[in-house]
């Protein structure tokens, strides 16, 4: 996996997974669909969509523990920070070849820089909350977010998805 | 001024103050409005613009403080709570005393005083809200929202509050 091809795939990502509308119904629809998608390839995510100021749907599958909640929150406060993708996060971190640093004042108990948290970007208004999952890796974490986002959008996953590594 | 009028109004005025985009400049338009319109009472007072935890606009008049800072985000804390407009909380819960200890809340956190007024876009719901702070509750509600109605192309006496 080549990290500036990943670079370019997941601004694709950010680029075209935008909602015109969104809300609880929504929410259910898109946490459902996810649990779905990982229960077909017999895995096990905690999945959590919320608006900045509320919970909307959380569901954690047979087979997660306590610690993927936990990572689902640092990964969407990542999300709440930046307002990028948090495997975008991973990626320049990579890039760099280097984590937060001290000036960037990033407290690690609350912001993980793992993928699995995606914006959610309203057309023409910002980023009103994330749909998170942890339980695999966080690549591949983010990967279900997208397919899930655009199975919603009506738009096709595979061209826009990442490449086996 | 019947509680009753105002509460109808202030509904009429959350459901039909809506935006279909908002961005920064609309914020710092907002933002630009209420400390303008604030300023026409000659008094102290803040506003602010929040999509929740992050600040998009803040503005003071000469004579404002700190405290009217601290008053903005105790209101927003309430719309972001309750999902409503900091004046209608007020209306509807009359005397009853103002944060319940069953609520397990931070009392000091919530201000249920009027002044901040929900910024809803259509089709998602409410992402934060305009809060302003100096003035008597139920002007600081009525400059919130006039502020949001100029921003939506309206005029800043559309669904006013009766004048008392």
């Amino acid at each position: 996996m080549a990290v500036e091809d990943d670079i370019a795939t997941v601004a694709e990502h950010e680029r075209v997974c935008v909602f015109k509308a969104f809300d609880e119904t929504t929410a259910l629809k898109i946490g459902t669909r996810l649990a779905e998608l990982a229960a077909a390839k017999k895995e096990a995510l905690a999945i959590d969509i919320r608006f900045w100021n509320r919970p909307l749907y959380f569901y954690a599958m047979p087979g997660t523990s306590p610690d993927n909640p936990e990572w689902t929150r640092r990964k969407s406060n990542c999300v709440k920070r930046f307002n990028r993708a948090s495997y975008a996060l991973t990626l320049r971190q990579k890039r760099d070849g280097k984590g937060f640093a001290p000036d960037d004042a990033v407290d690690p108990m609350e912001i993980a820089a793992h993928g699995g948290s995606f914006p959610i970007r309203i057309e023409g208004v910002s980023v009103v909350g994330t749909i998170t999952v942890s339980g695999v890796p966080g690549r591949r974490d983010h990967g279900y977010v997208v397919e899930a986002i655009c199975e919603h959008l009506g738009i096709d996953y595979g061209p826009l998805a990442l490449p086996p590594e | 001024m019947p509680v009753e009028t105002d509460l109808e109004i202030v509904a009429r005025q959350e459901a039909e103050l809506v935006f279909d985009r908002f961005d920064e400049d609309l914020a710092f338009e907002i933002g630009s409005n209420m400390r303008r319109l604030a300023k026409t009472f000659g008094k102290g007072a803040a506003v602010g613009v929040y999509l929740w935890d992050r600040t998009m606009f803040f503005g003071a008049t000469a004579g404002a403080t700190d405290g009217n800072r601290g008053w903005i985000e105790r209101k927003v804390k309430l719309v972001r709570l309750m999902q409503k407009s900091s004046y209608r909380i007020v209306l509807e819960r009359g005397d009853q005393p103002r944060v319940l200890s069953n609520w397990a809340l931070e009392a000091g956190d919530y201000a249920i005083a009027g002044g901040a007024f929900p910024i809803t876009i259509r089709n998602v719901g409410i992402i934060g809200a305009a809060a302003t702070s100096g003035l008597p509750e139920r002007d600081d509600h009525e400059v919130s929202r006039s502020a949001i109605a100029l921003a939506l192309g309206k005029s800043d006496s559309y669904l006013p509050l009766p004048k008392v």
